[in-house]
């Protein structure tokens, strides 16, 4: 585990809070516009838009993604 | 005399109707030599390019997929140069506008398997992106 969604048992501090993700603007620290394309994109491969952070590729199933993006945009 | 009026009047008319019949041929012609001179997919555009690569960087695009002139470096899905030029979109889908634009718009409702997450565009910038997209070589 590497980020905090207050109210489940997500609590590390390694990369930032996701509580409130779908209610930013952007993401990646200001790169990418908030988008569920660039969501996506990011979670599956951060290294290939923005070089050198610490998240590492996520290998997901179609479905999976799609569950974890429809989950991330709730929120806000 | 009257003889060669009319011999002038009716050479005049031929000369008129060879013209007309020639430029009603080019009229037929023209479009479709032109249609053939690019893809059958770029042939029906539409949308505007430069509003369509804005459109792109928003809704992420190239967050996945390698685009000429972009920041990133999408590695996830195929790299869309010359996507316009392709037989086939994702593996077995006709390339056609119209297939691009729903593609675009929502690809799972072709392949529920897709990676590629519906996105939830409008019409109107579905086809902007693919104006966008007809112009990558």
């Amino acid at each position: 585990m590497c980020h905090t969604i207050r109210g489940t048992l997500a609590l590390a501090i390694v990369g930032p809070d996701l509580t409130h993700i779908a209610s930013r603007e952007t993401l990646a620290a200001g790169t990418l516009p908030n988008t569920r394309g660039n969501l996506a994109g990011w979670i599956l491969n951060p290294q290939n838009l923005k070089p050198g952070t610490k998240m590492p590729p996520t290998h997901l199933e179609p479905q999976d993604l799609h569950a974890l993006v429809d989950y991330l945009e709730t929120l806000k | 005399m009257l003889w060669s009026t009319i011999w002038k009047l009716s050479s005049r008319r031929t000369v008129m109707f060879r013209n007309r019949v020639a430029a009603l041929i080019l009229a037929t012609l023209f479009p479709l030599m032109a249609n053939c001179s690019r893809t059958g997919a770029a042939a029906d555009a539409g949308g505007n390019p430069a509003r369509g690569k804005q459109l792109a960087v928003r809704y992420g695009c190239p967050a996945c997929h390698d685009i000429p002139d972009m920041p990133t470096l999408g590695r996830v899905g195929p790299p869309l140069k010359n996507v316009s030029q392709r037989a086939y979109l994702a593996g077995n889908l006709s390339n056609t506008p119209q297939t691009l634009i729903r593609w675009i718009r929502s690809p799972r409702q072709f392949d529920a398997d897709t990676i590629m997450p519906d996105m939830n565009l409008s019409e109107e910038d579905a086809r902007h992106i693919r104006a966008f997209l007809y112009t990558l070589r």
